[in-house]
């Protein structure tokens, strides 16, 4: 509404004035200073970011209080994205369609989310593989490529031998920042597993899972024996159930000497304890084993019954 | 005497300050698991060799004060070689919200065991642990 002039007094007139200075010295500042405009949610902006990020690690298992946190105002997105994208989940959502099936790397590349991420996991979720060099278009590649900051990956029944030869394409490129690896019931030769885990050289800590009963299929794998390509420090914890083949171990130690690992957990390892504690002599603090018995009343240590 | 499990001689192991034994409490052991396990745990040499855990899972709790067996066994490591006892409850992801819950009933079976002058040997009470179950849920099938 326009105001007459005639009706502002001299004192009203310079309060506007003054009103409207402030306001643009405002926005002039928000602009140099990219802030955030003034909103509802200022009291919570006030807050020292320090302890924005400590409400925000409070939160880290939840996603939707994360979420929320978010939407509040920029200070408390900065302080809950991270957390938000730490783990990327890829499983194969529409197992009837054969194409996009890394769609959520092309979202997280668009959005410049793809350095937030620390771990990823890859699921299966039915019988046959979808996590395989096929899935990859050359634009998929790219964006997989990309993850510069991951440092635990996680890979449920990954057939590890439809990669080889060539595997390096698909994860060198995590080796200087991935520090733990998970593998839980992987299809791969013995010498397939020692090379793969040979090409992430600041790698720490190993987990593999097998199930209970041998990998059949593995023994129909073909094993071009491929030489490991790097060095991993494997100082930290090593992790094996059901695991049947010292030939993996023999494999990195004879190409780099003996292995560095503090803290061993086996479980079910069948002839790979004597190896492994021989290679860790130097170095292992903690063992953790398992004492089972066979149906005979037998026992063991850290072997499945049916070795006994 | 020769190891009954050769393949775990642990006499060459310079710095093991940790033994962590999983599945051999509550119960439902065969006879000879404390054999074993007493075989294995006198080739330790380290003397650094500081903590024996026992691992159990969070069924075997409430059996725990009944295995007077395991603490007679206890009681003969800790002859041959002290250590500070710890006994560490494997917990699922479905019990992550119920920690509280596990770490009471342990204490309490401890309680149990202490009043019934089965950790007598000990020259401190044993610590609690609890610790996620090694394989994730979304990692079983």
């Amino acid at each position: 509404m326009a105001l007459k002039p005639a009706l502002l007094t001299g004192r009203k007139l310079w309060n506007r004035v003054v009103i409207a200075w402030h306001r643009s010295k405002g926005k002039i500042n928000r602009l140099l200073d990219n802030t955030p405009p003034k909103t509802r949610g200022e009291s919570a902006c006030r807050l020292p970011h320090e302890i924005v990020e400590m409400i925000t690690t409070y939160l880290v298992h939840d996603l939707d209080a994360l979420k929320a946190c978010s939407s509040t105002c920029r200070s408390w997105y900065l302080a809950a994205v991270p957390y938000l994208h730490h783990t990327l989940i890829l499983r194969d959502k529409r197992p009837d369609k054969t194409h996009d099936k890394l769609k959520p790397l092309s979202k997280l590349h668009k959005l410049d989310l793809l350095p937030l991420v620390k771990e990823i996991r890859v699921r299966e979720c039915s019988l046959h593989p979808w996590f395989i060099p096929q899935v990859f278009t050359p634009r998929d590649l790219r964006y997989f490529s990309a993850f510069a900051n991951v440092q635990t990956l996680a890979l449920h029944r990954m057939e590890i031998h439809r990669f080889i030869p060539g595997i390096e394409r698909y994860f060198e490129h995590f080796s200087p920042t991935l520090r733990s690896i998970a593998l839980y019931h992987p299809y791969c030769t013995p010498r397939q597993l020692s090379h793969f885990l040979s090409l992430f050289s600041n790698l720490e800590n190993i987990e593999i899972h097998f199930p209970t009963s041998p990998l059949q299929s593995n023994k129909t794998i073909s094993d071009p024996a491929p030489v490991p390509s790097s060095i991993p420090r494997l100082q930290g914890r090593l992790e094996l159930s059901g695991f049947p083949w010292a030939e993996t171990w023999k494999h990195l130690i004879t190409s780099y000497g003996n292995l560095q690992f503090r803290r061993m957990d086996l479980w079910e390892t069948t002839g790979c304890a004597p190896i492994l504690l021989e290679a860790c002599a130097e170095t292992l603090e903690t063992l953790q084993f398992s004492v089972m018995g066979d149906p005979d009343g037998k026992c063991s240590v850290g072997l499945s019954a049916d070795s006994s | 005497m020769p190891s009954l499990l050769p393949e775990f001689n642990l006499s060459r192991l310079k710095v093991l300050r940790s033994l962590q034994i999983e599945a051999w409490a509550g119960g439902s052991h065969p006879k000879n698991h404390h054999t074993v396990v007493m075989d294995v745990f006198s080739t330790i040499t380290s003397p650094v060799f500081s903590e024996l855990v026992i691992i159990l899972g969070d069924a075997q709790i409430h059996r725990l004060p009944s295995d007077v067996t395991l603490f007679e066994t206890l009681r003969k490591m800790n002859q041959a070689k002290p250590f500070k006892l710890v006994f560490s409850v494997q917990v699922t992801d479905s019990l992550q919200g119920k920690l509280g819950e596990v770490r009471q009933g342990l204490m309490e079976a401890l309680d149990s065991a202490t009043s019934g002058g089965l950790l007598d040997f000990l020259d401190s009470p044993p610590n609690i642990r609890t610790a996620p179950f090694p394989i994730p849920r979304w990692a079983w099938a």
